[in-house]
């Protein structure tokens, strides 16, 4: 996404607000407003990276784990420099969820910098967003850590036969367009996560030092300069889920030192990650995968081969009797992941989609 | 009067240079010199003759003129317009001031239907934006999902505790920590 314009705020806003009031509900904006409020959703998906800041904030996560009712509660110091550069130190535990207080950090410390880039209701790509999400609420005036605020509420739309989908409530700082609380409800009204700042000064702050990405991602542009990193070609899939579009690919590095590619779609808000490698997979490690499947135990990758593919030659399964044929699935609530080792190539994918959707991306991607 | 033809001479004979030699010189027209002198050293530039023109001003109103242009694109057109001669109404009119009335009548009468119009379609369209409906109702609008082509695989369920170290961490760090993966896997 590039820079933002420059725009009048006070314009902009009178004519966002107008436009929101008049139907932009429908998707059915005039092109003035649907323009304003284009250019409000810009600055709102800009401002984490461009709005230099520091303050602290109280991030709470509800959820149903596989013991009962998760609460999660943390609070945190984010610091950015307005240049892209940022810092995100958890700073107390206030609700581990069953974890010791270390582990809590240290899982806080290691996510920092995807908590950075896709928890905070980030905003990939406003078109999308007006495009697959309702906005059914605004222009509420609140007040967060002493600053002047401006709520708008999204509901993400469905199609016909799916169930009702969650929705975001956020409050706006009036004056940078940065969000400074959201909250997202299951669609019955269920809190399911929040995240507030209760402190909030603008500008670079002076102790901060940026942090480095752990996974060595390098943004390549899907084609030849990607797959000269990697090694291997990469394709897009013939199948993305209903309104996700691509955001981009990367080369990642794992902590086991596999490198893959990374195909990041979005829906505006939600993001799909699908990730790709290829590696011949050997005959023990597809059986120990489909064994520990079986089992319901077991630490290898899963195996996946064809619907009525032959039971012999490079693709068959190694020995043991095993049924071979099979893509792995797991999901809690509506977050789903589905990984599987095809042939030479080990593929994951992992999103907030139908299952069937995810799969068909999943399958899609393989060359 | 003798028939024979003159000899011919080729280019580069010594006989015909000795010929020309002896013949008697005459100096050019001056008028010829001058104009050799020009062809060869005339290449005059361009900007330095229009600068040796006489410089006139323009008129004033054609700066107004230009400066209107400009500052408004649409100048041209209404000072065509302003220009058109004005025909006066027909006499008629004036005899019949009821007809005039009439219409006057005529033109709030439409005016307001068709303001009412305008206000009944702007309240269907706002009945219809999905901003005032009921759940149910905004769900039977949504649009049709577009036909799913078969999986080619078969999808099994998996443990926790078989994802890809890879796929488990994204799938954490997306539910951040709700489902405990680590604890419940």
């Amino acid at each position: 996404m590039g820079a933002p314009r420059r725009i009048r705020p006070a314009a902009a806003w009178v004519l966002g607000l107008i436009g929101l009031s008049s139907g932009c509900t429908g998707g059915q904006l005039d092109p003035e407003h649907q323009q304003a409020v284009l250019e409000i959703l810009e600055h709102l998906a800009a401002a984490p990276a461009q709005v230099a800041h520091g303050g602290e904030r109280l991030v709470e996560i509800f959820g149903t784990g596989v013991t009962g009712p998760q609460y999660l509660a943390h609070r945190e110091r984010i610091q950015t420099d307005g240049q892209g550069g940022f810092s995100l130190e958890p700073l107390q535990v206030l609700s581990g969820g069953g974890l010791d207080d270390f582990s809590y950090l240290s899982r806080q410390i290691a996510r920092a910098g995807f908590n950075f880039r896709y928890r905070d209701l980030q905003i990939v790509s406003p078109q999308l967003l007006i495009q697959n999400y309702l906005i059914t609420g605004y222009g509420t005036k609140s007040v967060v850590a002493g600053r002047n605020c401006v709520q708008l509420s999204l509901q993400r739309r469905v199609l016909q036969g799916d169930p009702p989908d969650r929705r975001y409530v956020i409050d706006l700082d009036a004056t940078s367009h940065l969000v400074l609380q959201f909250r997202e409800f299951a669609a019955d009204g269920t809190l399911l996560a929040r995240s507030v700042y209760e402190t909030y000064v603008p500008g670079v702050p002076a102790s901060m030092v940026p942090r480095t990405l752990a996974n060595q991602e390098q943004q390549l542009p899907l084609g030849g300069e990607l797959e000269a990193a990697l090694g291997f070609p990469v394709q897009l899939p013939a199948h993305a889920p209903a309104g996700y579009e691509f955001q981009g690919s990367s080369k990642i590095v794992d902590a086991q030192g596999r490198a893959w590619a990374k195909l990041l779609y979005s829906d505006g808000i939600e993001e799909l990650f699908l990730l790709v490698r290829h590696s011949p997979a050997p005959g023990e490690a597809r059986l120990k995968a489909l064994s520990s499947t079986q089992a319901g135990h077991g630490s290898g990758s899963s195996l996946g081969q064809p619907l009525g593919s032959p039971t012999t030659g490079p693709g068959a399964p190694a020995a043991g009797g095993l049924e071979p044929g099979h893509l792995g699935f797991f999901e809690e609530g509506s977050l789903r992941v589905i990984q599987g080792w095809i042939y030479d190539w080990q593929v994951i994918g992992v999103g907030r989609v139908p299952l069937i959707d995810l799969q068909l991306c999943v399958e899609s991607a393989l060359p | 009067m003798s028939d024979a033809r003159p000899e011919e001479h080729q280019p580069g004979d010594p006989r015909l240079a000795a010929l020309l030699a002896e013949l008697p010189r005459h100096r050019a027209p001056r008028e010829l010199d001058e104009r050799v002198r020009l062809e060869v050293s005339t290449r005059i530039p361009v900007g330095a003759l229009l600068r040796d023109l006489h410089r006139g001003t323009a008129p004033r109103v054609l700066d107004r003129l230009v400066a209107e242009e400009l500052a408004k694109p649409s100048a041209a057109v209404e000072r065509l317009v302003a220009s058109l001669p004005r025909l006066p109404a027909p006499a008629e009119v004036a005899r019949f001031p009821r007809l005039a009335q009439r219409d006057r009548n005529l033109r709030l009468a439409y005016g307001g239907l068709a303001a009412a119009a305008l206000l009944l379609l702007g309240l269907a369209w706002r009945w219809d934006s999905g901003e005032d409906l009921g759940e149910s109702d905004r769900l039977a609008q949504a649009p049709e999902r577009p036909q799913r082509p078969s999986p080619r695989f078969e999808l099994r369920p998996l443990t926790a505790g078989a994802l890809d170290p890879l796929a488990r961490e994204l799938f954490e760090s997306i539910d951040q920590g709700r489902s405990q993966l680590g604890e419940g896997g």
